[in-house]
């Protein structure tokens, strides 16, 4: 929460991120609390570029320092490409900073919201 | 080429000739009437439509901005339905058939946020949408609903033209389909009429009404708007491919 809360604080860092397009099409939203935007920064694991969803495994230190595997959904290949994304804009290995709406659940999940890869903008 | 050309009409006089010739063809449960015909010159809704009024019936974006269209359900569906808004709003939202990838059916394509083409043929307009792969076919024949109708995810439609405008009925629906994700139900007898026009040289309008003696207690209105985009291509949509939202026990997950 620590890392969460500076990330946060950073809002040089906040401005450059691009808005992901919303993802609602293929079910219900719920599960997500649209009402809080979490900020993770990790190192992406996968970048699965699939239909229904698409989804980046992020792996994020926790306050211990333990590594902690995030699955985030993001909306499909469909919307993203027409927004200008492609199957290569997030690899393996890449460094991330990305604004999800958290599983209401504490799951280690969320909504994909914003996202800076390398330091770039990606949309 | 002319003796290519007279050995073709030559082919045809045979075909003509053998179809004559051969038993009568079967006798349709429906005939076509010839008074309902397209009209000489059909419109032009080529290209690939993008829908800009959102996905929720009950919320429609009008002119930028969502405008609450709330459904007049009888007492028992609107039971139903606090029942899905109320799973929502706890974070556990009811079984949706589409989170394990079961077709939206009709109306709920109509306002799917991928987009649709049109296909015009001798009879028939079929239209296209991108999600899930859905196709549904509308007769505009000038045959009529069968008497006996399974009910199905998209339902019998049939279609005539009034000037350039579409005007479509559909009946036959499935009830254990919904309007939207927000869980809306209706019944198996809901009946869908549409009109379908270009308000623009790049707008497309669909004006709905939806008519379900069963779950509503008068006609609901409703309007869906799409923008052309003659440089997008229709896409694949798998949702087996990797569906990480699949609904347990009337729960959708995020895994």
């Amino acid at each position: 929460m620590k890392l969460i809360a500076k990330l946060a604080a950073a809002g040089a860092l906040c401005t450059a991120l691009a808005a992901v397009p919303s993802a609602q099409a293929h079910h219900s939203f719920a599960m997500f609390d649209n009402q809080k935007e979490v900020t993770l920064e990790g190192v992406v694991k996968e970048f699965q570029w699939t239909n229904p969803h698409t989804w980046v495994q992020l792996m994020v230190k926790d306050a211990s320092g333990k590594e902690v595997e995030w699955s985030l959904e993001g909306a499909s290949p469909n919307s993203l490409a027409r927004k200008g994304w492609s199957r290569n804009s997030i690899k393996a290995g890449d460094k991330a900073v990305i604004v999800v709406n958290p599983l209401k659940d504490g799951a280690p999940g969320g909504s994909l919201k914003k996202v800076t890869v390398n330091g770039q903008t990606i949309g | 080429m002319r003796r290519v050309i007279a050995f073709g009409v030559a082919g045809l006089l045979a075909a003509v000739a053998v179809g004559a010739g051969a038993a009568p063809a079967p006798q349709s449960a429906q005939p076509a009437k010839p008074a309902a015909k397209a009209p000489a010159r059909l419109p032009d809704w080529s290209g690939v439509w993008e829908n800009t009024s959102g996905f929720h019936f009950t919320n429609p974006i009008v002119g930028g901005k969502r405008v609450p269209n709330p459904p007049p359900l009888n007492a028992e569906y609107k039971a139903k339905y606090q029942l899905a808004l109320d799973a929502a709003k706890a974070g556990q939202p009811i079984n949706d058939p589409t989170a394990n990838c079961v077709w939206p059916g009709v109306p709920r394509v109509i306002v799917s946020p991928y987009p649709s083409e049109y296909l015009f043929t001798p009879g028939r307009v079929s239209i296209v949408y991108e999600y899930m792969s859905q196709v549904r076919r509308i007769r505009t024949d000038g045959s009529g609903h069968p008497a006996d109708l399974e009910p199905s995810y998209n339902g019998d439609s049939i279609g005539h033209w009034e000037g350039q405008t579409l005007v479509v009925d559909t009946v036959g629906l499935r009830a254990d389909t919904m309007y939207e994700n927000t869980g809306l139900p209706h019944s198996d007898a809901l009946q869908v009429k549409e009109r379908i026009y270009l308000a623009g040289p790049d707008e497309l309008v669909n004006e709905m009404t939806f008519i379900d003696p069963k779950a509503l207690t008068g006609p609901w209105k409703t309007t869906a708007r799409y923008r052309r985009h003659r440089d997008w291509k229709m896409m694949d949509y798998v949702c087996e491919e990797n569906n990480r939202n699949p609904s347990v026990d009337g729960v959708t997950l995020a895994k």
